[in-house]
């Protein structure tokens, strides 16, 4: 009776890679890349923005590979089951552990800023019902909806990216670090890249012809460079302070003061916010039970959301619950947990894109 | 039994149906009982900081909702002390019966005399505090930050003049700065440590300065003390103090602002005058230049090692009052056009003023205009080996050789 | 051998009467001229009498020649004159036809004479405009047919008949555009409706149900109007009609949510007027669902959101109210829904006095004696009023008005968007002959947004929509 149809066309997927681009960057990166290697920040941007870009890269050439092959299956005609189950539980690791990184980054810009209290449980009441609502109707409602609220999401963010450019007043010292600094901070920051590696478990959902690889580039180049300016404009708007404000999309807002007539300007970087930790969540829960379904298929959907929900609520409420614990988190677990997103998927495609040839050239 | 399953049924078939219920019985129903939050907390407009016999003396410039249908703006000051600042709060809190909000302080009050020693760890509080805005304005007076804001509550309660916006329009002219906690630490975390801020007094009220007349039955609030020389005039005559690592060092007065103001650029209004000014027009006038409007251009070299810096200021002019004795009405006010004599006076004048700031810069170790940043960015090999040689690294603008030209447009 | 099959003309009537339970608008007549008999029967509230008399009784009465059925069949002058079986006889007495039996002949005439009284087609009060077609449906089948032909001389206007109904037997037809409409839909609408088996269908809404994919939503999935002028035109999209017998409101089918926005003064007016409109009836709507929402939520939860200056309005006003804004403002949005609903049933003489209880001693009043504030009253007013700028969804919107304000003072800012989030999704769920209902929005559809959030002018909408199912695109010629 419901449309749980799960494809997805090409454009729906695009704006998917926009949102979850865009979305956990802005607020903590930016001040954390300025506290290790101050402006060079961008350039931890620009590294790991062409990693990401590589890995969409990947998907692409293997997408026109293996047009209508899921990941899964191509892992197990490969190299058998049991690497396939491993790899997913790396997925399943990945992204639970992500969606913990961007909950409490979320939580804790939502109770220092609009919500006063310490009150875990309603954000979990706000959060967890529609994540899970979005993960359970389908891939296909959920890019729908992502396409629908797209226009709003993207002059919200226009919005920001241009007015924060209003407050730019000074220019920060350049060639503080040196590029060793660069590349450690950007290793210690590597977990919250290497987002569009949920293309690939949903491979086989995304209809997809020759040359739409460029729709996907356009879109993911369009979310990075939003970032790039965000970054830019929080970097040259407060110096030598960069490192004393914690969310960057909102504080580029709050710097300016021309527009105090209209009041507070910042809560339309609230209101994005807010839009896109949804969405963003929404995903990686939706890839959270796409891979434990691959993993254990024998078991019904709502039992993968029931196994996140416990997970989660447990990791949510009993280890992690302020800022710097998150950061810690974030800066020393997650990074070894990207070497799913990093090492083993583009190895494996690699793999996969050679072996073919090889084995065509052996039938021959 | 079977009916009751099968509407059972039919509800577990839509979880977000009892989610929302349950939503609405646990967090609604709660809710109905809940008083706005404009009830529970108490909305700071200002702080004010003074140094406590104990730590820190504490006032709060409080919005307090009156019943009223014109929409008054009633303000009231909260006095407490504590060791820190935030115990003050807290007790700030316990004295006005509620929870202390931040998030709309416009203005931080410090007393001079926080400066004489580090202020930094009385502010700490505050840039701790995600509430409060960094682009909050922060200034310094002579008075009691206590009677400061008794002062700015007139302002606020009884005229549409806002203290913050007093300040905050400031920014504007030639002999003021923009005054923020953004600013503040902008500058102590750059590489020479200064920051400025922005000094306001009270005036009595015979002084220069604005003054509300406040209503007689104002004196309930608080304990200002009502004594015959009462201060009740704010006066925002473009002082500076100039601290370094949090302290003060030096206070500017508006010519010397002007001066570095002239360097720094970012000005949009000011007069600047020459006297004794003679030419085919006038002979031996004041001439009053209005600026209203510049842009600077700095432009870095390095010679043999040693910096040089171009600074280049277009300054946008209107002659706006000549004062000449035996003139002719008709001719003076006619003409609209200025020589060359008098642009190139101005130049002179232009120069002067920017050589004084540049030896005030020089004088004070302070970086007021980013110079260091500039260098580096342009050439950060030879600042390095610059920076290096130096003795007295803080002191790198006296090795530094200035070349201004102002540029003179007039309309 | 063929006399054993010859009516005895008072027997069948007897027992046609019994049948119809001798109700007492049944009406029968006997006519015997020389030894033929010739019965009457029909019902005496659908028939006119002068008709009956002038056109059915009188011929054959002054009949020079022989009566025989062939004759009869002749000489009457009406418009409808069949043939008919036995079986069908009940049938068609009930419809207002007259009955003519004839002891001579084993053959059964009916007579449709059937007197309507319907009213003229006027203006329909749901959906005036300003300037275009004001002509409306109206409770005869008949008209609306004839309405509808009017306004397509074109043979491939098919109307399809169907009856349901135990008791109501109600006519239905199912009018499409052949060569345009995608037979499937059509194939689909008349499977589901002849599964139908009800009582009776009152009114097209009685339909709508067992049209919708979900019949329990709260969201309208059949489109309804009652001007011709709206069918005919989403039957030149592509779409299918249905049309109920006693009711003006006609279904259309598929149907997506975009319909509601699009009003019929836009495409009477010019194009970029009526495209501002529609942006003020989506902010108008946004407004009517989240404006009390959100205003409960920023007093409940977010005062450190908004600006000093509205926090002060705010705050001055609120002070002397002695309920909680949760309360106040559903006091107040229960008190201008008791206002709705009265002046909906009040007559219309009486409805001056409600609007100035409810305006002026309520509202006013209220507030002077200090029960509730001016900006809520205002944050409400507007939305109630809001509410109307797309007056077909005002059911819908008024329930999620509630639903958010319940959302907003339980769980603020971060669950009024979650629930904006889940709406929308919802929304996006539903797909009715096989068309998404927020089409073509999302997934956008480029063609179809020609005449979606804006309207571009009549001669670059060259395509029929593609946000449903249809055989033929183009619209507009090269």
């Amino acid at each position: 009776m419901m449309a749980r149809d799960e494809s997805v066309n090409i454009w729906q997927a695009s704006i998917m890679v926009f949102i979850i681009i865009f979305a956990n960057k802005v607020l903590l990166l930016p001040s954390l890349f300025y506290k290790d290697v101050k402006v060079e920040g961008i350039i931890c941007y620009l590294i790991l923005f062409l990693l990401e870009i590589g890995l969409l890269f990947l998907f692409i050439a293997l997408k026109n590979k293996y047009p209508n092959t899921s990941f899964s299956d191509l892992i197990k005609q490969k190299f058998g089951i049991v690497t396939m189950k491993i790899i997913y539980f790396l997925f399943i690791l990945f992204f639970i552990c992500k969606l913990v990184l961007i909950y409490n980054v979320t939580y804790i810009f939502f109770k220092d800023l609009i919500y006063k209290e310490n009150n875990t449980v309603l954000f979990l009441v706000c959060f967890l019902p529609i994540m899970n609502y979005l993960a359970f109707m389908g891939l296909r409602i959920f890019g729908r909806t992502c396409q629908l609220f797209f226009p709003l999401i993207f002059i919200l963010a226009l919005f920001c990216v241009i007015i924060s450019f209003v407050g730019i007043k000074s220019t920060p010292l350049f060639f503080q670090a040196n590029i060793g600094e660069v590349l450690l901070s950007s290793l210690k920051h590597i977990s919250a890249f290497g987002d569009v590696i949920f293309l690939f478990i949903f491979m086989d959902k995304i209809e997809f012809k020759r040359g739409d690889g460029k729709k996907l580039f356009f879109f993911s180049l369009l979310s990075m460079l939003m970032i790039v300016l965000v970054a830019i404009a929080f970097y040259f708007s407060y110096t030598y302070t960069s490192f004393m404000h914690q969310y960057a999309l909102f504080e580029v807002l709050g710097n300016i003061k021309d527009y105090g007539g209209l009041g507070r300007i910042d809560v339309i970087a609230v209101i994005l916010i807010i839009f896109i930790s949804y969405f963003q969540m929404a995903l990686y829960l939706k890839c959270f039970t796409e891979s434990f379904y691959v993993l254990l298929p024998k078991l019904h959907k709502q039992y993968s959301l029931i196994a996140f929900n416990i997970i989660f609520v447990l990791i949510v409420e009993l280890l992690i619950r302020n800022l710097e614990r998150t950061i810690l988190y974030g800066e020393n677990i997650l990074p070894y947990i990207s070497i799913i997103s990093f090492v083993i998927v583009p190895l494996c495609v690699t793999i996969f894109l050679c072996l073919n040839k090889r084995g065509e050239r052996w039938k021959k | 039994m079977e009916k009751v399953k099968k509407y059972l049924k039919y509800i577990f078939k839509t979880p977000m149906l009892i989610i929302f219920i349950l939503i609405v019985i646990f967090y609604g129903g709660p809710a109905l009982g809940k008083d706005a939050e404009i009830d529970e907390y108490a909305v700071i407009t200002a702080i004010g900081l003074d140094k406590g016999e104990e730590g820190v003396d504490l006032s709060l410039l409080t919005f307090v909702p009156i019943v009223t249908q014109n929409f008054a703006e009633q303000y009231e000051v909260v006095k407490a002390s504590g060791k820190t600042l935030a115990e003050a709060i807290e007790f700030a809190g316990l004295h006005l019966g509620r929870l202390i909000g931040l998030s709309h302080v416009k203005m931080v009050v410090l007393n001079e005399e926080l400066f004489a020693e580090d202020v930094l760890s009385e502010l700490d509080y505050l840039t701790r505090n995600a509430n409060l805005a960094l682009s909050t304005t922060i200034i310094s007076t002579d008075a009691k930050a206590f009677d400061f804001l008794n002062t700015v509550k007139t302002f606020n309660t009884s005229s549409s003049i806002k203290a913050d916006n007093l300040v905050e329009f400031n920014e504007n002219y030639i002999y003021s700065i923009e005054s923020t906690f953004e600013t503040f630490y902008k500058g102590l975390y750059s590489p020479t440590n200064t920051e400025l801020i922005s000094f306001i007094s009270l005036a009595d009220e015979n002084g220069e300065g604005i003054a509300i007349e406040t209503s007689t039955q104002d004196s309930s609030s608080g304990g200002s003390q009502k004594g015959e020389n009462q201060k009740n005039k704010i006066l925002n005559d473009g002082e500076a103090l100039l601290c370094k690592n949090g302290k003060s060092i030096v206070k500017f007065n508006k010519e010397q602002m002007k001066n570095i103001n002239l360097l720094k650029g970012n000005y949009s209004t000011g007069a600047i005058i020459i006297e004794n000014f003679s030419d085919d027009i006038f002979t031996n006038a004041r001439l009053t230049f209005e600026i209203f409007d510049n842009k600077n251009n700095y432009v870095v070299k390095f010679d043999n090692g040693i910096p040089i810096v171009y600074i280049n200021s277009k300054v946008f002019v209107k002659l706006s009052e000549v004062q000449q004795e035996d003139r002719l009405i008709e001719e003076n006010v006619e003409i609209k056009n200025i020589s060359n004599e008098a642009i190139k006076a101005l130049q002179l004048k232009l120069k002067e003023y920017m050589k004084e700031g540049i030896d005030i810069l020089r004088e004070n170790k302070a970086d007021l205009i980013d110079l260091y940043s500039l260098l580096y960015n342009s050439h950060p090999i030879e600042m390095n080996r610059f920076m290096e040689r130096l003795e007295d690294k803080d002191d790198f603008l006296n090795y530094v050789v200035f070349k201004v030209s102002p540029q003179i447009y007039s309309y | 051998m063929s006399s054993m099959n010859y009516f005895n003309v008072e027997k069948e009537i007897k027992n046609i009467k019994k049948q119809l339970h001798y109700s007492f608008d049944v009406t029968d007549r006997i006519l015997k001229k020389e030894d033929v008999i010739i019965g009457f029967i029909y019902l005496k509230s659908f028939t006119d009498n002068l008709i009956f008399s002038t056109a059915i009784y009188q011929p054959i009465a002054d009949l020079k020649e022989e009566i025989s059925f062939t004759s009869v069949k002749n000489i009457v002058q009406a418009n409808d004159v069949k043939e008919i079986k036995k079986e069908e006889v009940i049938d068609n007495i009930l419809k207002g036809a007259v009955v003519l039996f004839l002891n001579n002949s084993s053959k059964i005439l009916s007579i449709d004479i059937q007197k309507f009284n319907a009213r003229a087609p006027s203006e329909p009060p749901t959906t005036p405009v300003i300037q275009g077609p004001r002509e409306g449906f109206t409770e005869d089948i008949k008209t609306n047919l004839g309405l509808l032909r009017k306004r397509f001389y074109s043979k491939d206007l098919v109307l399809k008949n169907l009856t349901i109904g135990r008791h109501t037997k109600t006519q239905i037809v199912i009018a499409y555009l052949d060569g345009i409409v995608d037979m499937k839909i059509v194939k689909e609408v008349e499977r589901k409706l002849k599964k139908i088996d009800v009582d009776g269908v009152v009114d097209s809404y009685y339909l709508v149900p067992y049209l919708s994919n979900r019949p329990n939503s709260l969201f309208k999935q059949v489109g309804n109007t009652e001007k011709p002028d709206i069918v005919c035109a989403k039957l030149l999209e592509g779409r299918v009609a249905i049309i109920v017998d006693n009711t003006p409101i006609v279904l259309t089918l598929p149907f997506v949510l975009l319909e509601e926005l699009q009003n019929t003064n836009d495409y009477y007016t010019n194009y970029l007027y009526s495209s501002l409109l529609r942006f003020i009836r989506i902010i108008g709507g946004l407004f009517a669902v989240l404006g009390p929402g959100i205003y409960i939520a920023l007093q409940l939860f977010h005062y450190n959101i908004m600006p000093l200056k509205y926090l002060i309005t705010i705050a001055d006003s609120t002070q002397q109210i002695p309920f909680t804004p949760f309360i106040e403002i559903l006091f107040i949005s229960l008190l201008f829904q008791i206002l709705y609903e009265v002046s909906l049933r009040l007559p219309s003489y009486l409805g001056l006095a409600t609007s100035i209880v409810g305006a002026l001693i309520l509202g006013d009043t209220g507030v002077k004696a200090g029960l509730i504030s001016p900006p809520a009253v205002i944050v409400v007013a507007i939305a109630k009023i809001a509410l109307y700028t797309i007056p077909e969804q005002a059911a819908q919107i008024t329930v999620l008005q509630f639903v958010f304000l319940l959302i907003g003072a339980s769980l603020g800012l971060l669950g009024l968007i979650g629930g904006l989030i889940y709406v929308i999704s919802y929304l996006n769920s539903i797909e009715n002959f096989g068309s998404p209902y927020l089409a073509p929005f999302s997934p956008f559809i480029l063609t179809d947004n020609k005449d979606g959030l804006f309207r571009v002018p009549w001669t670059s909408m060259r395509e029929r929509p593609y946000s449903f199912k249809t055989n033929n695109h183009t619209r507009v010629g090269e």
